[in-house]
């Protein structure tokens, strides 16, 4: 019973409980949303250390502004809005233009031999792998727009959080399913 | 299921599934560790605001206070400002101010004496605006001795002048004198902010304004006006107050003394009941100034008027040399009291404004004796006046005609050493002025 009701609470009341100083509410709030956050950050990069980084630093944020958060959009998009942030602040940190594509031993991009074989009916690791070896061969706008919309946001969402206009994300999605589509043709030749 | 495919490509739902099917990394309990902590203390903090110290030193809890403040401690100040500007009209100026309009009966006349006397006015104003804020008797004495030393009619040892008469007619008229320089000052034709200004000015120490008028009332010829004769009055009490102590560290004979005393209340006395006369319709009570803040704009005549202003000196000029010759009975009877009365001192003095000093000082006064002063409100009498000059008349007219004969020489003669003012060309026309003057 407890349980359900702390289901049933939605982001924006829990938010608003925190704000007047109920942690647990916060809790509860973390707890839903950290590991979608965290997958979110990995499959826009690679690099484990520096997603954790972005991870704490975006719930840091949440908590610094929790006291002047106004419920006028959905949380989750507020999360995420400041995570595709504080992620583009990484990379314009780090001189980061392009994903630093998985290579292997001899310095040859991982996406430009994607092993086949694999069936999408099977769903191996080896092809989950290969699609986000795929997904770092976008332009970071075009793995951005796909990888949110994939997290369930609207092109309207997208385009708030990014700072877009709604036709470029509409675009942008585009151009990335078909390069995705592409880069794994292979496979499903296969 | 290798279904839904679109030739060799996935589809968009089979890219989603695939990247959904995905496992991620979880976040790791490190930083959920660090998250939740920080979370926390956060919910501490919100939790008790009021009570938190951090809280009142956040800027989103005393900015709106200090705003709040700085706004009240303009305000105050403006409004403590306001009235005690050093720039603004000061309640004998603003009594003063109403007085000019009143004196429309010879407005040619206000003209004239704000542009002759000018540059002379400093000190006399200087003394009025003290004149009327000192506290105590003492303190205006020390103050009108002050401002009055450059003053040439009370510190010359000489009989007055026609300088002397000036400086007479500007403390009996100070609404015709005293407005331009203040004006020019601080206030513009049609300055509606000024007229404002000096109408609460004027609302605000009329008290001051009616404790001046209780002060001077004693000595105003009529109760309910407050002309500048009350003014007049009143400085001519303190000239006599005055005088004798400045006399006494200048170190002057007591007969001169008197003699300056004399000259100059009457001088005051005389010009005083010139200005009423020229008031006669204007009563200026504190109710009329109040109601007339109009009283500024003569004070700045428009270029068009000037050329009308300009014109009118000449003529005011005239009238200001009639009443010269009016003020100057004392001098006038002294000499003419040497000429026909004592002839044998006229033998050894030679008759000028010294020598009626030096005469004078052969009298047995005291300037510390009270009845000196006595003697000075005496003969500032104009009654008095007027008997001393019939009874010296009335000599002139039993003269025989070889004593006559020998005044009129002598005259003649001592016509030409008297340098205070320009006497008649013949004793029988001084006699006659003087007639004119008793009558």
């Amino acid at each position: 019973m407890f349980e359900f009701l702390k289901k049933s609470q939605t982001d924006e009341s829990l938010m608003l409980r925190y704000q007047r100083g109920d942690s647990a509410a916060f809790e509860t709030l973390y707890t839903r949303h950290k590991d979608a956050l965290f997958a979110y950050l990995y499959r826009s990069h690679v690099d484990l250390q520096a997603i954790e980084e972005i991870a704490q630093e975006t719930w840091l944020a949440v908590i610094k502004a929790a006291e002047r958060y106004r419920p006028t959009a959905k949380f989750r998009t507020y999360l995420y809005a400041i995570a595709h942030r504080k992620l583009v602040d990484f990379w314009r940190k780090h001189k980061i233009d392009k994903l630093v594509d998985r290579v292997d031993e001899k310095g040859e991009a991982l996406v430009e031999k994607v092993p086949g074989g694999v069936k999408l009916g099977t769903l191996s690791v080896d092809l989950t792998m290969d699609l986000l070896l795929a997904l770092e061969s976008l332009s970071k706008e075009q793995q951005q727009a796909f990888l949110l919309r994939e997290e369930g946001f609207t092109r309207q969402e997208i385009a708030v959080m990014t700072g877009c206009n709604e036709e470029t994300i509409k675009s942008r999605i585009r151009y990335a399913t078909g390069h995705l589509r592409r880069l794994l043709e292979v496979q499903y030749a296969d | 299921m290798p279904t839904e495919t679109q030739g060799t490509r996935p589809t968009d739902s089979e890219l989603s599934r695939l990247l959904q099917s995905a496992e991620p990394p979880r976040s790791p309990s490190h930083v959920d560790e660090i998250i939740l902590r920080q979370a926390r203390d956060k919910a501490a903090e919100m939790k008790a605001p009021s009570t938190s110290t951090s809280a009142w030193l956040a800027p989103s809890a005393w900015v709106p206070a200090l705003a709040t403040l700085s706004i009240a401690v303009v305000a105050v100040s403006v409004t403590l400002q306001a009235p005690n500007d050093g720039s603004r009209l000061e309640p004998s100026d603003l009594e003063i101010a109403e007085l000019a309009p009143q004196n429309s009966s010879n407005p040619t006349q206000v003209l004239a004496l704000e542009e002759s006397t000018v540059t002379n006015n400093a000190p006399t104003l200087e003394a009025l605006n003290r004149t009327m804020q000192a506290d105590t008797q003492v303190e205006r004495e020390r103050s009108f001795n002050d401002t009055q030393a450059p003053d040439a009619a009370l510190t010359t040892p000489a009989a007055p002048t026609l300088d002397a008469a000036t400086a007479a007619s500007d403390l009996a008229a100070p609404g015709s004198i005293a407005l331009a320089p203040q004006a020019g000052a601080g206030l513009a034709p049609g300055d509606s902010n000024a007229s404002q200004r000096v109408a609460r000015e004027l609302q605000a120490d009329s008290s001051a304004i009616l404790l001046e008028l209780d002060l001077t009332s004693a000595a105003a010829p009529t109760s309910s006006a407050v002309s500048a004769s009350p003014n007049t009055v009143e400085l001519r009490q303190e000239i006599a107050l005055a005088e004798p102590r400045e006399r006494a560290l200048a170190g002057q004979s007591p007969a001169t003394v008197d003699q300056s005393q004399q000259a100059n209340s009457l001088a005051l006395q005389a010009t005083a009941q010139d200005q009423s006369a020229a008031v006669d319709d204007a009563e200026p009570t504190v109710a009329t100034l109040l109601e007339r803040p109009r009283s500024i704009e003569p004070s700045q005549p428009d270029s068009a008027d000037s050329a009308q202003a300009t014109a009118t000196v000449a003529t005011t000029a005239i009238a200001v040399s009639d009443a010269f010759d009016e003020v100057d009975i004392p001098p006038l009877l002294a000499f003419l009291e040497q000429i026909i009365g004592q002839a044998d001192a006229l033998a050894e003095v030679v008759v000028t404004g010294s020598s009626i000093r030096a005469n004078a000082a052969a009298s047995p006064r005291s300037v510390a004796d009270p009845g000196s002063r006595q003697d000075a409100d005496a003969q500032t009498d104009s009654a008095a006046l007027t008997q001393r000059a019939q009874q010296l008349l009335d000599r002139y007219d039993a003269l025989e005609l070889a004593a006559l004969s020998a005044a009129d020489a002598r005259y003649a003669a001592a016509r030409v050493g008297f340098d205070e003012f320009q006497l008649p060309d013949s004793l029988a026309a001084a006699i006659e002025m003087l007639r004119r003057q008793a009558r």
